[in-house]
C-alpha cells in the first residue's frame, strides 16, 4: 500500500499544531520522524490513524481517501504502537497481544485458538514469550512496549505507526526493536516511527523527516537530512556527524554531540 | 464450579429457613411432585410458602443481584474506574423519583414499578444526551459528570416529594422503597422484568471481547478497530435496561454493583468472558444470602439497602486490602 499525505493541517479544533505536511510512504519503506518535544509528532500520528480529524489536506491510501473508512478497515491496514501507558485492568500480556486481533474477528467473537497461536508466535518473535501469563500492569515499561509492538503486529497491518517505540527500552531491546523494524520493512510493511535519537534514523530508516515549528522542515535520505546545520537549527545543539567503516566494509554514520558549543534552542534567530 | 455449587446450596438454605421452616426432605418432595405431577401429600400451606412466597423471592434475589453485578462490572470497565457502580449515570436516582412519584400519587404496585423503570431509563437517556451534546470534552468524563449532576437534581426532587408526602401513609412506603426490599415479590413481577434483563444481558455477553478492548481507553480501542461510540451506546443501554428492571422490583440496593465486580475480578481476572458469569453467580449468591438474613434475623424485615451496606463496607475494605492487583 502506498500512503500519500498531501498538504495536511492537523491539530485540535481551532488550535493548529502543524500544517503543510506532505510526504509519501511506499510499501517496505521506513520513515523516521524527528522533532523536539511537544512539536506534535503524536498529534500527526493520530491524525494519520484517523483518531483526530484533519483540519485540512488529505490522506490517501493507494490514491483513495481514507476519511470515511470504518474503524475496522483502518485497524486492518494501520497498526499503531502508542507510547506505553500503564494498563488499567490486569489483563495478561498475552490477552493484550490478542486484543490486536480484534479487527480480524467478528463483532461478537472472541479470539480463537488460531488467534492465540498468532499471539504466541509474536510474543516469541519479540522475545517475551516468558511474560505471556504475567499481568500487563506488573511488567516493566520496556516489556509493555514490546507487548504493544506484538499487539500492533497481531493486526497484520500494511502500515505500522510507532510512537517512540524505543523510548523506554534498554539497549538490548532497542537494538531488537530496530532490527525487527528492518525485518518488517523487508516483508513489505511500511513503517513510520518517531524517535529522539538521530542515530536510530541512520540505523533503520530509508527516509527521515523533521517536524519543526509546525512544518515538515526537512525530509530526505538520512545522510542528507541529519547534518550539523539542521540539528543546530532544530535542537539548538552542536553535533558532528562521523562516518565510520564497520566490519564488512560497510559505511555507517553516527551523530556525536559536541558539548562545549551547544546552546539552548530558544535563542534561535 | 464451586461458585455454582455454593449458589445451589444457598438456594436450598433460603428455601428452608424463615418464619415457616421447611425441611430439606419436604423441599425435595415438593419439587419432585411438581415435576412428576404426583400429589406430594404435604400440607397446602407448605406448598404455598415454597412456591408462591419464597420461590419468587429467591428467584428475584438472584436475578436482581446478578443484574446489578453485571451492570457494575460493565460500567467499571467502560469508565475505567473501580469506584463506578451501576447508578453512576443516574439510573437509580431516576428510578427512585419514578417510584416515589408513584407512591405519592397512590398508584398501584404495578404503576409504581412501571414509573420507576421508565424514569430510570429516562434519567440515563438525559445524561447520555447531555454527554453527546457537549462534544468538545472527554466523552467519558462528560458522561460521568452529567450523571452526577442529574442524579443530584433528581435526589433533591425526591427530597421535595418526601417533604410533601403524607407522613403516616406515604412516607414510610417511600422510605421503605428507597432502602430496598424484596418483600411481596410475585411471580408476575418476575415475568415483567425478565424480558428487559434478557434483552440487556445478551448484547453484553456477545460484546465481551470488544468490551475488553474498550478498557484500554477510546483512542487505543479505536486504533484496534473498535467502533467506540456505537459499542458504548449499546453497552450503556443494555446495562441501564437491566439495572432499571432490577431496581423497579427491589427498590434501591446499593453496594452490589460496586462490590461484586471487584470480588469477581479478583477470582477470575478482568476478561469479560469469565468476569460476567462470575459476577452473575456472585451477585446472585450475595443478594440471596443478604435477603435470607434480612427476613430471618428478626421479627421485622431489615431493609436490604441497610444490610448490604453493613455487610458491604467491611467486605469492601477487605477487598481493597487484598486486591492491589485488581486495578491499577
Amino acid at each position: 500500500m502506498k500512503l500519500n499525505i498531501e498538504d495536511l493541517s492537523f491539530g485540535y479544533r481551532s488550535h493548529v499544531v502543524g500544517e503543510n505536511v506532505s510526504f509519501t510512504l511506499a510499501a517496505g519503506e521506513v520513515l523516521c520522524l524527528l522533532g523536539p518535544n511537544g512539536v506534535g509528532k503524536t498529534t500527526l500520528f493520530k491524525t494519520i490513524l484517523g483518531l483526530i480529524a484533519p483540519i485540512g489536506g488529505s490522506i490517501l491510501a493507494d490514491g483513495a481517501t481514507i476519511a470515511h473508512w470504518s474503524r475496522q478497515h483502518f485497524a486492518r491496514l494501520f497498526g499503531y504502537v502508542p507510547q506505553a501507558q500503564l494498563g488499567f485492568f490486569p489483563f495478561t500480556v498475552q490477552e493484550v497481544v490478542l486484543m490486536g486481533r480484534t479487527a480480524r474477528i467478528g463483532l461478537f467473537a472472541s479470539p480463537s485458538s488460531i488467534d492465540v497461536k498468532i499471539a504466541e508466535q509474536l510474543l516469541g518473535l519479540l522475545g517475551i514469550e516468558h511474560l505471556a501469563n504475567r499481568s500487563y500492569t506488573e511488567v516493566s515499561g520496556g516489556e509493555r512496549q514490546l507487548a504493544l509492538i506484538a499487539r500492533a503486529l497481531a493486526q497484520e497491518p500494511q502500515v505500522l505507526v510507532m510512537d517512540e517505540p524505543t523510548a523506554s527500552l534498554d539497549f538490548g531491546n532497542q537494538v531488537r526493536v530496530l532490527s525487527e523494524i528492518k525485518k518488517l520493512s523487508g516483508r513489505g510493511i511500511a513503517v513510520i516511527l518517531s524517535t529522539h535519537d538521530p542515530d536510530q534514523a541512520f540505523l533503520c530508516a530509508q527516509r527521515v523527516a523533521i517536524l519543526h515549528r509546525g512544518r515538515l522542515a526537512y525530509a530526505g535520505a538520512p545522510q542528507e537530512v541529519i547534518t550539523p546545520v539542521v540539528l543546530r537549527a532544530v535542537y539548538g545543539v552542536e553535533v558532528e556527524i562521523a562516518k565510520m567503516e564497520i566490519s564488512g566494509g560497510e559505511q555507517h554514520f553516527v551523530c556525536l554531540p559536541s558539548f562545549t558549543r551547544s546552546r539552548p534552542p530558544s535563542s534561535q534567530p | 464450579m464451586i461458585c455454582l455449587a455454593a449458589l445451589v446450596l444457598l438456594v436450598v438454605i433460603s428455601f428452608a429457613v424463615g418464619r415457616y421452616p421447611v425441611s430439606v426432605s419436604e423441599l425435595l418432595h415438593l419439587f419432585w411432585s411438581k415435576i412428576s405431577g404426583a400429589p406430594s401429600g404435604l400440607p397446602v400451606t407448605l406448598e404455598t410458602v415454597v412456591f408462591k412466597v419464597r420461590g419468587p423471592r429467591v428467584l428475584a434475589a438472584m436475578i436482581v443481584g446478578g443484574a446489578l453485578a453485571i451492570s457494575g462490572a460493565v460500567y467499571q470497565g467502560l469508565f475505567r474506574n473501580p469506584l463506578v457502580s451501576p447508578d453512576i449515570l443516574g439510573v437509580s436516582s431516576g428510578a427512585a423519583l419514578g417510584a416515589v412519584l408513584g407512591i405519592y400519587f397512590s398508584l398501584g404496585i404495578f404503576g409504581i414499578q412501571a414509573l420507576a423503570f421508565g424514569a430510570g431509563l429516562g434519567a440515563v437517556a438525559a445524561v447520555y444526551l447531555i454527554g453527546t451534546l457537549l462534544r468538545h470534552h472527554d466523552p467519558i468524563l462528560t458522561l460521568v459528570l452529567a450523571g452526577v449532576v442529574i442524579g443530584t437534581l433528581l435526589g433533591s426532587v425526591v427530597g421535595l416529594i418526601k417533604y410533601l408526602a403524607d407522613p403516616y401513609n406515604q412516607l414510610p412506603a417511600i422510605t421503605f422503597w428507597l432502602l430496598g426490599s424484596l418483600t411481596g415479590v410475585t411471580g408476575a413481577d418476575l415475568w415483567a422484568i425478565l424480558p428487559a434483563i434478557a434483552v440487556g444481558v445478551i448484547p453484553l455477553y456477545l460484546l465481551r471481547w470488544r468490551m475488553n478492548v474498550m478498557t484500554l481507553g477510546d483512542e487505543e480501542a479505536q486504533s484496534l478497530g473498535v467502533d467506540v461510540q456505537r459499542i458504548r451506546f449499546v453497552v450503556v443501554a443494555a446495562a441501564t435496561l437491566m439495572t432499571a428492571a432490577a431496581v423497579s422490583v427491589s427498590g434501591i440496593i446499593g453496594w452490589i454493583g460496586l462490590l461484586i465486580p471487584h470480588f469477581a475480578r479478583l477470582l477470575v481476572g478482568p476478561d469479560f468472558g469469565r468476569l460476567l458469569p462470575a459476577a452473575v453467580l456472585l451477585g446472585a449468591g450475595y443478594l440471596l444470602s443478604v435477603d435470607t438474613v434480612a427476613r430471618t434475623i428478626s421479627t421485622i424485615e431489615v431493609p436490604l439497602g441497610v444490610l448490604t451496606a453493613f455487610i458491604g463496607t467491611p467486605f469492601f475494605i477487605w477487598v481493597l486490602a487484598v486486591s492491589h492487583k485488581a486495578w491499577r
